[in-house]
């Protein structure tokens, strides 16, 4: 969306093609992303919660979310609490909005870490070849073989024995949502550096590598200016799955105890919450972050798909 | 090519070395042995100290790992220290049956895949995409626990409650050998396990479907006057489904290791249940058991895979 | 393109079958090569001549038993089953009184099979005792017994108790003569089966010369009992069947067949109760119980008080103990020293005021239980003349800032402790179970009020109870406060959780005494070994009622509720009275099913 796009009108885009002017790629992806009418519907869905949550943090105050009330514990949804009250009497309302503010961080962070490790140590190995290769994808071997809920449970405990408080913004968080995102991160890379390693050893090998070769180009430079941008294809779905996934790890990391500890809200521990009260027919304790978290994890992935069919520029079928 | 073999092999077991020793400092540090009698008040010191000595915890940790290491290596994976039992018989008995609901989830799931994908792709950007993305996305967005119990409660209690043929819950006492009665067990567990993996695998699968559809030799195909169809299946189809097929032999071996959470919603007795019961007690030798079996299986069919890829892409070649 | 797909597909193909073919083709429903399969070689053919309706009824375990045989195993769920197979010397009934079970007399001092310095034992068998294959049931069994306990080539869970007697005269079949070393008051939970006990009677004609018993298959699944019901079969990690022992000295059992199904979680079997696939469960917890009594009357729910109680305790760890053992080497002394402030009784007593435990205990359990005053709830053993502290926010301000600690202007109490500065933000640590989680939500908002800050800390229980050598926090004596249940049961002795010489720390890692409480007036160990020196009953109440009074007034923890043993069970199942001591296994050859 660049200043020349916001000023010319598609008429003219169309007219402008015919005369032979090309168009940047940047131009050709918003126009291929605004195509794919379930990836519009996902950027907004995004923007909606956003909108919701961060509105929400502002009207309502931390302690609207963590106020205990024993009495009113377990009531259903009223005019008093929205979305009913929790099994302390916490409005859980309140709670999606803070929740949702800290899964959200959580899932982006952990996304980071992910991306980063993946990329770097699949194309570094794919790129190098030889020993510097099998090095690396053993290692990766090794971490896919064992469980990743089995690596996430020793991780948190292994990693969360006395995680300190952090002091942001003049809120307090508990340490362990630095801890989730560490071991969210750490256990979901490998896929990302198994793929990455394939696809850049497909295109190493192909011409137009050889030709930059040829020209002189050094090694940092065809990294990142050639092979790294023609996997962006693989890298944006995984990181968009990823936010998803990492949304749905904290809930399981939650489920387990491992998670952030209360009184902070994430959407997950507020399921882990809710499952030892389904029986009773409590349904409000879980089908509102529920309901959230599909919303979001949905629109993100829509989202991210045409962002994937925007970005490749070998699926020009359809312009 | 014999000498890469040979080398995968080699480095193959050092990653089982790497993966058993990591798991075994993990497992130990993360759940004491000694804790469940931590609540005995009539139980003396020295009788503590006996069990300690007996099961070998007073030993220094990496003492330890090479006395299991050692046994290991003759075949025999140790007693555990909860049940008694040789951890190669608790195996055996849940092996059977964890193949049977994994590898009918994996076969419906293929099955489920491949024609999801396939449509979507072939119909990029229709309704009818935009539905079975929705639809796969919701499926994997929800958490597997909640997906289980919910089912449980409407097609096992609620429908019995109403009066309508109903499934089972899991805790009747029934007989695996009578295949009517496992077809009864297998269609809630397995329906839970397809609505999650399905959308991941049909996403890669339309991606990828997608990516050879914009190639120059479909174009060239398309051009020289071949069906829609003959295009879809004699080339297009060929090329997508390696990488699908890949990602489908990497993710053969962890079937070995069962669904935790299904397996535990539905009392299904298998090697999921038996691993996550075990490692919340520290009982290594049946945790490392399992993980050295479903290591293994994942070194194996890496090799396996990575071999048939090069096999199959003329254009890899290896260092 | 075309042949080397095919050759991917073959490849991948060949390889399941390998993989497939590794795996050992037995099936799950091998029973484990411990010969639980073989039905025992029963003798007599039962003396009614009419066939039995069929009765079955399936109850539902949320943890397989390891062993059997309690001696052998850690579980409850072991101690639970050891009460339907096996039988006691003598046993407490529903009543919560001491009866007779293959005892022919309970031995007191008034029969004289109590001596007077309590040190000699007489154990009196009924006649005529057979062990479910027919073979007679004698003293030898109790010699055996306890030979095996404390034989070292055997490793049994506890030698505790066996080994104070130093040996044992067998006269003839039905009398057994205990030598004891010293008094060890509780006696009756030797040779006897309970949910709290664990001495399982064994066959000596079967184990006779054998050692390593922990391994040995028929204490992983005896096919020799002397209870109501036997094993017939047990498919590990699905079910277990028992059907009744037709040499069963006492009541026949009703029921055709008991099946135990091992369920992975209560949810799983709430459902199982609500479909019929499970007649009774036996682990509910408190917070189930509205869901239970919904189900009326389908299925109906039991509530049992237990003398098991959660509690909230505070670190009393201490580095310059005074106290010294018989060696004359000191003991007691901890790591690191705990909170200093707890050291005051009033700051505890403080803490005590600021818990609203009632409200706890109206909302969280929904008033099906109560706040005790301390260490044994729902027993003879309670002193009943103590009463609860009330809920008092104002009084307990007022004790912390008579005891030098104010509120700061961040809300939060500080001062000075033995010179230096200190601070109310303190650790409550337990594990992740929700019930703990909304108690602990509830006392850090109680807490609050009277200016102390609680960071709450949730562990799994498997490294909430570990050990000192894991690093387990409270061992360390890393904690402020935590919560979690005990409980001191059939016999009331606490020695191990509070003595001086229990303190976990280096030179003693297996202590304990979580409490890391060493009186260094000396006489809380003194209470101690004067109830443990007498078995009289009225001897030993009054020394028990001090212990009482004594942490009541000092405040050494906080109980906060009674625990409760909650059942559910299907209507067509009759259940016969339970009670906290007996359990709900208390009388098994009652249980019946309806028409």
């Amino acid at each position: 969306m660049t200043a020349e796009n916001a000023s010319i009108p598609l008429l003219d885009l169309k007219a402008a093609e015919s005369i032979g002017v090309a168009l940047t790629p940047g131009q050709l992806a918003w126009r291929r992303f605004r195509k794919h009418r379930m990836a519009v519907i996902g950027a907004i869905g995004i923007s909606l919660l956003l909108l919701f949550i961060i509105i929400g943090s502002i009207v309502v105050p931390e302690t609207g979310a963590n106020n205990i009330d024993l009495y009113h514990r377990l009531s259903g949804p009223s005019m008093v609490h929205w979305f009913g009250s929790d099994s302390t009497g916490r409005d859980v309302f309140n709670r999606i909005i803070y929740g949702g503010q800290i899964s959200l961080f959580i899932g982006i962070l952990a996304v980071v870490l992910e991306v980063t490790l993946g990329t770097v140590i699949g194309g570094v190995a794919a790129f190098f070849g030889g020993w510097v290769d099998a090095i690396l994808m053993r290692f990766t071997e090794a971490m896919l073989a064992i469980p990743s809920l089995f690596l996430l449970i020793v991780l948190a405990k292994f990693l969360g024995q006395n995680a300190p408080t952090i002091n942001i913004f003049g809120r307090t968080f508990s340490g362990s949502v630095g801890i989730v995102i560490l071991v969210i991160g750490m256990t979901s890379w490998m896929y990302l550096a198994r793929i990455v390693r394939a696809n850049v050893l497909s295109l190493k090998e192909l011409d137009y590598i050889s030709a930059a070769k040829a020209l002189g180009a050094n090694y940092p430079r065809i990294f990142f200016n050639h092979l790294i941008p023609n996997t962006l294809g693989p890298i944006i779905v995984t990181a968009t799955l990823g936010v998803a996934n990492a949304i749905l790890t904290e809930a399981y990391v939650s489920f387990l105890g491992l998670g952030v500890q209360p009184p902070t809200s994430t959407w997950g521990n507020m399921m882990d919450q809710a499952q030892s009260f389904l029986i009773q027919g409590v349904w409000w304790m879980w089908v509102f972050p529920s309901i959230f978290i599909v919303f979001t994890i949905l629109s993100i992935n829509l989202m991210g798909d045409g962002l994937r069919d925007a970005f490749d520029p070998r699926s020009s079928r359809n312009l | 090519m014999w000498s890469y073999l040979a080398r995968r092999i080699i480095q193959g077991f050092m990653i089982l070395l790497i993966i058993t020793l990591l798991c075994f400092i993990l497992t130990r540090l993360s759940s004491d042995p000694m804790a469940e009698y931590a609540n005995r008040p009539n139980m003396t010191e020295a009788d503590r100290e006996a069990i300690r000595a007996r099961l070998g915890l007073d030993q220094p940790i990496v003492v330890q790992y090479f006395k299991w290491l050692g046994i290991a290596a003759q075949g025999d994976l140790g007693t555990s220290f909860f049940s008694h039992q040789p951890v190669t018989l608790m195996i055996a008995q849940r092996l059977p049956l964890t193949l049977i609901l994994m590898g009918t989830s994996e076969v419906f799931i293929i099955i489920f895949a491949l024609i999801l994908g396939l449509v979507a792709a072939v119909r990029q950007y229709s309704f009818l995409d935009n539905l079975i993305t929705s639809f796969s996305f919701i499926g994997f967005s929800m958490p597997i626990f909640f997906l289980a119990l919910g089912s449980m409660q409407i097609f096992a209690v609620q429908f019995k409650a109403w009066g309508l043929p109903y499934l089972p819950t899991g805790a009747d006492i029934w007989d695996p050998k009578d295949p009517l009665a496992l077809a009864r067990h297998l269609v809630l567990p397995v329906s839970c396990l397809v609505a999650i993996q399905t959308a991941g695998y049909s996403r890669y699968l339309r991606s990828s479907i997608l990516e050879v559809l914009g190639m120059d030799y479909v174009r060239t195909a398309r051009s020289k006057g071949l069906s829609s169809r003959s295009v879809l299946f004699k080339h297009a189809l060929r090329n997508a489904i390696l990488p699908f097929v890949t990602i489908v032999g990497l993710d053969i071996p962890f079937l070995l290791g069962g669904a935790l959470v299904t397996e535990s919603v539905f009392a299904w007795p298998g090697m999921g249940r038996l691993f996550w019961e075990y490692a919340q007690r520290g009982d290594y030798p049946v945790v490392l058991g399992v993980l050295l079996l479903t290591s293994t299986a994942v070194v194996f069919f890496t090799i396996v895979v990575d071999m048939a890829y090069t096999l199959v892409d003329p254009r890899i070649r290896l260092s | 393109m075309n042949s080397k797909l095919y050759l991917l597909l073959v490849v991948l193909v060949l390889s399941s079958m390998v993989m497939a073919g590794c795996a050992p083709a037995t099936t799950a429903t091998t029973a484990p090569a411990s010969g639980a399969t073989q039905a025992p070689a029963a003798t007599q053919a039962p003396a009614a001549t009419t066939a039995p309706a069929d009765k079955t009824i399936t109850i539902a375990y949320t943890q397989e038993p390891d062993n059997v045989v309690s001696e052998y195993s850690n579980m409850t769920y072991s101690a639970w089953l050891d009460q339907v197979v096996g039988a006691s010397f003598v046993t407490w009934d529903a009543n919560n009184n001491l009866v007779a079970d293959l005892a022919a007399e309970v031995p007191t001092a008034a029969n004289g099979d109590v001596s007077a310095d309590g040190l000699t034992i007489t154990f009196k068998l009924k006649p005529n005792l057979k062990w479910s294959d027919g073979q007679p049931l004698t003293s030898k069994d109790i010699l055996f017994t306890w030979q095996s306990q404390v034989d070292p080539k055997n490793a049994p869970i506890s030698r505790s108790g066996y080994t104070t007697i130093t040996s044992i005269d067998t006269p003839d079949d039905t009398t057994a003569v205990l030598h004891f070393s010293s008094v060890f008051a509780p006696w009756p939970t030797l040779f006897s089966v309970g949910p709290n006990t664990t001495g399982m009677l064994l066959p000596s004609h079967v184990l006779q010369g054998q050692t390593g018993l922990e391994k040995n298959a028929e204490i992983h699944s005896p096919t020799v009992v002397a209870g109501p019901y036997m094993i017939k079969e047990w498919v590990a990690g699905d079910h277990m069947t028992l059907v009744p022992n037709p040499n069963y000295y006492g009541n026949k059992p009703n029921l055709t067949q008991i099946n135990i199904k091992f369920v992975p979680d209560t949810t799983t079997a709430l459902a199982a109760l609500k479909t019929g696939d499970v007649d009774f469960v036996p682990d509910f917890a408190e917070s189930d119980i509205p869901t239970l009594s919904a189900l009326e009357p389908a299925q109906h729910l039991r509530v049992d008080s237990t003398p098991e109680f959660e509690h909230l305790l505070f670190n009393l760890g201490i580095t310059n103990s005074t106290i010294k053992d018989s060696t004359g080497a000191v003991v007691g002394n901890s790591d690191i020293a705990g909170f200093c402030p707890f050291q005051d009784a009033n700051v505890r007593k403080a803490i005590y005021l600021a818990i609203d435990r009632d409200t706890i205990v109206k909302t969280l359990l929904f008033g099906k239980t109560t706040a005790p005053t301390s260490l044994w709830p729902n027993s003879s053993w309670y002193n009943t003349t103590l009463t609860e502290y009330p809920y008092d926010p104002t009084q307990a301000g007022q004790l912390l800032d008579t005891a030098g600690y104010k509120v700061g202007s961040d809300g939060i109490r500080a001062g000075t402790c033995n010179g230096k500065p200190v601070k109310f933000s303190i650790s409550l640590e337990t594990t992740v179970k929700q019930l703990r989680q909304d108690e602990q939500a509830a006392i850090q908002a109680n807490l609050k009020q009277v200016g102390i800050d609680v960071k709450t800390v949730a562990t799994p229980s498997g490294t909430f109870f570990g050990s000192y050598t894991e690093g387990a926090n409270m061992p360390l004596g890393k904690f402020d406060m935590a919560i979690y249940t005990t409980g001191f049961y059939p016999d009331p002795d606490p020695t191990g959780s509070f003595a001086c010489a229990n303190v976990p720390n280096k030179a003693n890692p297996s202590g304990n005494n979580n409490y890391h409480y060493c009186d260094q007036t000396g006489q809380m160990d003194t209470l101690f070994n004067q109830g443990a020196a007498s078995a009289d009953p009225a001897t030993r109440k009054p020394i028990y009622d001090s212990i009482q009074k004594y942490q009541y007034d000092q405040a050494l923890f906080v109980p906060l509720y009674a625990r409760a043993n909650v059942y559910g069970y299907s209507a067509r199942l009759v259940f016969p009275p339970s009670s906290g001591f007996c359990g709900w296994a208390c009388n098994m050859s009652a249980w019946d099913v309806t028409k």
